[in-house]
């Protein structure tokens, strides 16, 4: 095996080959040479076998291994797929359950003047037998008078004295006025919340958008501010002269001016001054609403938009205002910034595009 | 006029208290009302009242929580709770832990707030007798002790 122990060359057995082994010396150097280039190329050859049989293999694996990141990059797209559908599965029931928030708390918020309203309504029925009694009296004392028939009337003082009937009209007089008052206040105050609420639905025309000019509904909105807010505080305006007409739902724009207005008269002391301007900004306008009031602390900041949250006492405040005025504002592809600091007051930004381009 | 029984009203919505009372004076009752319950548990602590009906939502402090210190001062009292609608759970807890008596849902029937308000008045009045029995019968019985020792 001598003639294979060749440096360069790996032991291979050439009995494979069918090559003769035992050389005459003349021609040794010539078979040699040839023995050692068949060699060289049977090697050479192997090698390359060898070399393909390997790039064969690691091909293999590399399409087995591209196979799986394919079907792992598919698995991911599926999973993020599901994840969208989740996503938008969990968007719809939180929307559902703020819904559900919703229609509790306005049952509750309803449940309290009608349950003031219903028991004075059932105390103002009871009150129909004594005011017939009272009218019944009258009339016969009248008749009474005017035929000059004294055992009658005398048997009519009597009847009063005896039935007590003084009392009972005196109960009368001072509740039924008292009954219906409130009752009206209850009333109102349904009203009120069911107003609030018309901002959540689109019961009334929501997408009614026409150009309308934002000082104007500023100017027109100030006027059903309450009396003794505008005559106790100072307001200044400063409204752009140029302001283009906005495309928007004004009646509902006009409820946010309103909202936005009545917390900042809702916010500030006697000695507080509101500021109000509206400018250009680009494709927008914007209006600003300042206040030099109390401000909103900055761990309910975050909370000002929920539906029902209020700072005002119970029974004064719907707690709806902003959340309804975020709503609109929204749904006018707008939005509303706010900016505050406790004791220096706070200023609401409303941002309106001029044009509704975006929309559906 | 102290002979009267006495009953504590207390709600954050005064249109509430001023129906409910002007709802009560069938009953011939002395009524006192109170839309802060700290307030309320001061008026508490200054008379005797029979009964006490509490709002459950109030913005201070929930009303189970009212009637449970109430309790905690002088248990005599029957105690009501007024509820709106979607505290019910919280009046089903309260009278399974005992803090409440009766519950009563916003907005109530007038008839039946008369009723169970005269009913808590008798709950109450039962419960005082009760006790006077049970004071005579123990003082008499350790009467009794003490004469038999002396036997």
């Amino acid at each position: 095996m001598e003639n294979c122990s060749h440096s360069n060359v790996p032991q291979i057995d050439p009995s494979d080959h069918g090559v003769p082994i035992e050389l005459d010396q003349d021609q040794a150097t010539s078979e040699e040479r040839i023995f050692n280039f068949q060699k060289k190329i049977d090697l050479l050859t192997r090698v390359a076998l060898r070399e393909k049989t390997a790039r064969l293999a690691s091909e293999k694996i590399l399409e087995a291994k591209s196979r799986n990141l394919y079907e792992a990059n598919q698995k991911l797209e599926n999973q993020f797929n599901e994840l969208q559908e989740t996503q938008l599965k969990l968007a719809q029931t939180e929307k559902m359950a703020s819904i559900g928030h919703l229609a509790a708390g306005v049952a509750h918020e309803i449940n309290n003047p009608i349950g003031y309203v219903n028991s004075n309504v059932q105390l103002l029925q009871e009150m129909v037998d004594p005011v017939n009694r009272a009218v019944n009296l009258t009339k016969e004392l009248v008749a009474a008078v005017q035929s000059d028939d004294k055992t009658r009337l005398r048997k009519l003082v009597k009847d009063f004295e005896t039935q007590k009937l003084a009392e009972e009209f005196d109960y009368v007089c001072q509740d039924f006025g008292e009954a219906v008052s409130e009752s009206r206040d209850g009333l109102d105050r349904v009203a009120e919340i069911v107003r609030d609420l018309k901002g959540f639905t689109r019961l009334d025309g929501t997408n009614d958008f026409q150009p309308a000019d934002l000082n104007e509904c500023i100017e027109t909105t100030i006027k059903f501010c309450p009396a003794e807010m505008l005559l106790r505080n100072v307001h200044h305006l400063d409204l752009h002269e140029d302001l283009p007409a906005i495309e928007c739902n004004s009646r509902q724009i006009n409820q946010v001016i309103l909202n936005l207005l009545l917390n900042a008269f809702y916010a500030v002391d006697e000695s507080g001054e509101i500021f109000v301007s509206t400018s250009i900004v680009g494709e927008k306008v914007h209006a600003t609403f300042r206040d030099t009031g109390r401000g909103i602390a900055p761990d309910i900041i975050s909370q000002i938009f929920d539906p029902f949250f209020t700072t005002k006492p119970v029974g004064s405040g719907t707690g709806l205002g902003l959340s309804v005025s975020y709503q609109i504002v929204k749904n006018h592809l707008g939005e509303i910034q706010v900016v505050s600091e406790v004791g220096k007051g706070t200023t609401f930004t409303l941002v309106l595009p001029i044009r509704q381009l975006n929309r559906e | 006029m102290s002979d009267k029984h006495k009953i504590l009203l207390v709600d954050d919505e005064l249109n509430i208290l001023k129906a409910c009372t002007r709802l009560l004076r069938k009953l011939d009752v002395e009524v006192f009302q109170s839309t802060v319950p700290n307030e309320a548990l001061e008026i508490f602590q200054s008379h005797d009242f029979s009964v006490v009906i509490s709002d459950q939502r109030m913005p201070s402090m929930e009303g189970t929580e009212f009637l449970t210190r109430i309790r905690e001062i002088n248990d005599d009292p029957v105690r009501i709770l007024l509820t709106g609608y979607a505290d019910t759970q919280a009046a089903i807890d309260a009278i399974n832990r005992g803090s409440v008596y009766r519950y009563l849902s916003k907005p109530w029937d007038n008839k039946e707030v008369i009723q169970i308000v005269a009913d808590s008045i008798a709950e109450y009045e039962a419960n005082r007798q009760r006790k006077n029995v049970k004071k005579v019968y123990e003082s008499a019985w350790v009467q009794r002790s003490a004469f038999g020792g002396l036997m």
